[in-house]
């Protein structure tokens, strides 16, 4: 006889809990990394020297002017690497963006106490919208990207301009 | 019919679901360990460039270049696999762990992992006046004393402390500099 109380089920019931706990926080640190290496229309970020190493040759290394994709730069080798500049290594590394909610909370911010500091130690309610998500969005103005933070609504009055609520309050006209 | 003492019983109907869940689980797990190492990959290369944008006195020129590890056998490992070899001018680039504070003035540059930040005050007291280039990571560490900390955000990666790397002999290439934020700070 099997009650749902036995050890068996009980057993059964934690590993079931557990897995499920574990399998969410993954789904969501991959959901994290796959929304940074998401590709859309370039805007700000530099175009740096992608150089792949050649399958063909295993050896030669060619060259071409286009920004790499993230999955490229996972793929590329520590000697490929070494062969850039720091300063095309910091441009890629941007590529490859924010990886773990570890580093989302190491974003760094300016508020009104006006230096940088990371989110965790804002003294305020901070939303962080990168560069990337902005990318992403597909933004063109400051509406379509105010449009996708939480507590943000935006309505327009007519094609010059747009009212906004935060967190209910009209406070401002955007014109 | 004979009642066998063991009866065969049927698995749950959620073992199969669970397996896979298990199967996309370590998917995902090697994923993410796959972006951490090449995360540390990338601070293995900013300490490789800044071996050559970084300039000791005329003293520190000869011998081994030693990079010093403060804490992690892990960061020291990784390190040591992709820099030994590589050379600075004529040195040969040497990768040491250090658990103690004891013997840290013999290198030309200590890496200070993050988690290990604690323990600033600690190598700050221990190179006082040595020409040894302090890296951290994290906002804020150059404003404590180090000379360069690693950013794992932002338009700039780098934090410089110029002040106090100048105030122990070390030259700062403007390569470095433009590409960093300058700070000052600390009791170098």
């Amino acid at each position: 006889m099997n009650h749902w109380y036995s050890p068996t089920s009980l057993i059964n019931t934690g590993v079931v809990s557990v897995t499920i706990v574990v399998f969410a926080f993954l789904v969501a640190q991959a959901l994290c990394v796959n929304a940074t290496s998401l590709q859309a229309s370039p805007l700000h970020l530099p175009i740096v020297e992608n150089r792949v190493q050649d399958s063909s040759t295993n050896q030669q290394i060619r060259a071409f002017q286009t920004k790499p994709t993230r999955k490229q730069i996972l793929a590329m080798k520590f000697e490929d690497l070494s062969a850039l500049s720091l300063e095309e290594l910091t441009a890629l590394s941007t590529i490859v963006g924010v990886s773990s909610v570890d580093e989302l909370l190491k974003l760094l911010v300016s508020t009104a106490s006006k230096s940088n500091e990371t989110v965790n130690d804002a003294p305020g309610i901070v939303s962080v919208i990168t560069a990337r998500e902005i990318e992403l969005f597909g933004a063109q103005t400051l509406a379509d990207v105010l449009n996708y933070v939480v507590a943000v609504q935006l309505y327009s009055s007519s094609s010059f301009q747009s009212n906004f609520t935060l967190r209910g309050d009209l406070i401002r006209r955007n014109e | 019919m004979i009642k066998t003492p063991f009866p065969k019983r049927q698995p749950p109907r959620f073992y199969t679901p669970l397996a896979m869940m298990h199967f996309l689980a370590l998917i995902l797990m090697l994923g993410g360990m796959r972006v951490s190492a090449q995360q540390g990959l990338f601070e293995s290369l900013y300490i490789l460039k800044m071996t050559a944008l970084v300039r000791h006195p005329v003293e520190r020129t000869s011998g081994e270049y030693v990079i010093g590890v403060v804490g992690s056998p892990d960061i020291s490992a990784q390190l040591d696999r992709l820099l030994t070899g590589k050379k600075v001018g004529e040195q040969a680039i040497k990768v040491r762990l250090f658990d103690e504070i004891a013997g840290l003035t013999s290198c030309h540059i200590i890496f200070l992992p993050d988690q290990y930040s604690k323990k600033l005050m600690r190598v700050l007291d221990a190179v006082r006046g040595k020409p040894v280039l302090i890296i951290t990571k994290g906002v804020g560490m150059a404003r404590e004393g180090s000379h360069i900390s690693i950013l794992a955000s932002g338009e700039k990666k780098f934090e410089i402390n110029k002040k106090a790397a100048e105030s122990v002999g070390l030259r700062l290439h403007d390569d470095l500099l433009r590409l960093s934020t300058l700070v000052e700070g600390g009791t170098q």
